[in-house]
């Protein structure tokens, strides 16, 4: 393996003793560590595989500073479950490759996995799912986020989503008028 | 820096600030709108407009619209076969009647062309309707300028140069003949 020379031999022996470990250590916002399989971490995220492949990765604990230890640990177990379920997805992925679909629906272990959040743990994913570019994972809480936005009423959304209604009562009169027909079940 | 108030208390980590946050929601407009949103049905997203002023103006957006068209191209093959608009069938007729476009009269329509899920209705008298059943809108086009004493055939489509949807009026050069009407349009299936 090529060196640069001007690298400290300590420096060289500590990557390579890095490169040796099969998991990379993660550090949340408020300091907790969490171990997870380097392999499965370059594969479902752009931004840990980055740092792994330039060498950005600290043993004792990368700092992801963006990223609460409930996101974090929730990242983690992803990628622990989808590392286990690689032979079923495999297939899936075969049998299904001429499909271009953008978005795949949730396998059923993925569902579960969304499915036992709560708003805010699921929003707090979303965000950290983004953060380290992990596609898959953004997809499927995204996906969960939308079919649980599907039955809700403008009340609750807002309710959900923390947000003001700054309509006036007319307004919100006048709009509702113009889009009545969206308020009706078919 | 004015960060939008969280009245909920949320434990976790503090908002990453720069894609972040302009319509006070808990999520970036960002995934909101070009990731959740977007997978949901068209209705829905219509009755979404109720939420907030910010959520109306980008759900109205033609950025918007455009991403969700693209989404739903690729996802899923949408059909409007079940609408029937074949001249003959009156939904077209009482479609014009409801909206009262033609307040006096529901002209002749010939075979409706589409596109990205739109429908033109061109009328042998030179009126055109455009429909778009997703949104349930219908409305009648410009006249525009026409020959008079031709018929016209229509075509529609999008330019992606100008990311409009443009409708061009055909005059078609033969001399007039008693056919039935009808005859000229029904070309244009092919």
């Amino acid at each position: 393996m090529e060196v640069d020379k001007g690298k400290g031999e300590a420096e060289e022996t500590r990557k390579v003793a890095e490169a040796d470990r099969d998991t990379v250590t993660l550090k949340s916002s408020d300091g907790k560590l969490f171990e997870v399989s380097k392999e499965a971490a370059a594969r479902l995220s752009t931004v840990l595989a980055g740092m792994i492949a330039g060498g950005s990765i600290d043993d004792n604990g990368t700092d992801l500073k963006q990223i609460g230890s409930e996101a974090l640990e929730n990242v983690v177990d992803y990628c622990n479950k989808h590392a286990n379920s690689i032979p079923s997805a495999a297939l899936i992925s075969s049998s299904i490759s001429f499909n271009t679909a953008p978005f795949k629906e949730p396998e059923e272990w993925e569902r579960k996995f969304v499915d036992r959040l709560s708003h805010d743990a699921l929003f707090d994913l979303v965000e950290a799912a983004n953060f380290l570019g992990m596609e898959r994972l953004l997809d499927v809480t995204c996906h969960k986020i939308s079919e649980m936005m599907k039955g809700k009423s403008p009340d609750q959304i807002r309710e959900v989503f923390n947000i003001k209604n700054d309509y006036t009562k007319e307004e919100l009169e006048e709009i509702r008028q113009e889009l009545a027909w969206a308020f009706y079940d078919d | 820096m004015d960060q939008p108030i969280q009245e909920r208390h949320r434990p976790v980590s503090p908002k990453p600030s720069p894609s972040a946050v302009s319509s006070g929601s808990v999520l970036p407009d960002d995934i909101l709108f070009f990731h959740i949103l977007q997978l949901l049905p068209v209705k829905c997203i219509v009755r979404l407009q109720v939420v907030c002023k910010s959520w109306q103006e980008t759900i109205g957006s033609t950025h918007f619209m455009r991403r969700h068209l693209e989404h739903s191209l690729r996802a899923r093959s949408y059909t409007v076969s079940s609408f029937s608009f074949h001249p003959g069938q009156s939904n077209v007729a009482k479609l014009i009647f409801i909206k009262r476009i033609c307040p006096y009269s529901i002209p002749m329509f010939s075979i409706p062309i589409h596109c990205d899920g739109l429908i033109l209705i061109p009328c042998i008298t030179g009126e055109m309707f455009m429909c778009n059943p997703a949104t349930r809108e219908f409305v009648q086009l410009p006249l525009g300028t026409r020959s008079i004493g031709m018929r016209h055939r229509a075509a529609f489509g999008f330019d992606p140069w100008s990311g409009t949807y443009k409708v061009a009026l055909c005059p078609i050069l033969q001399r007039y003949s008693p056919a039935p009407l009808g005859n000229t349009v029904v070309d244009t299936r092919s």
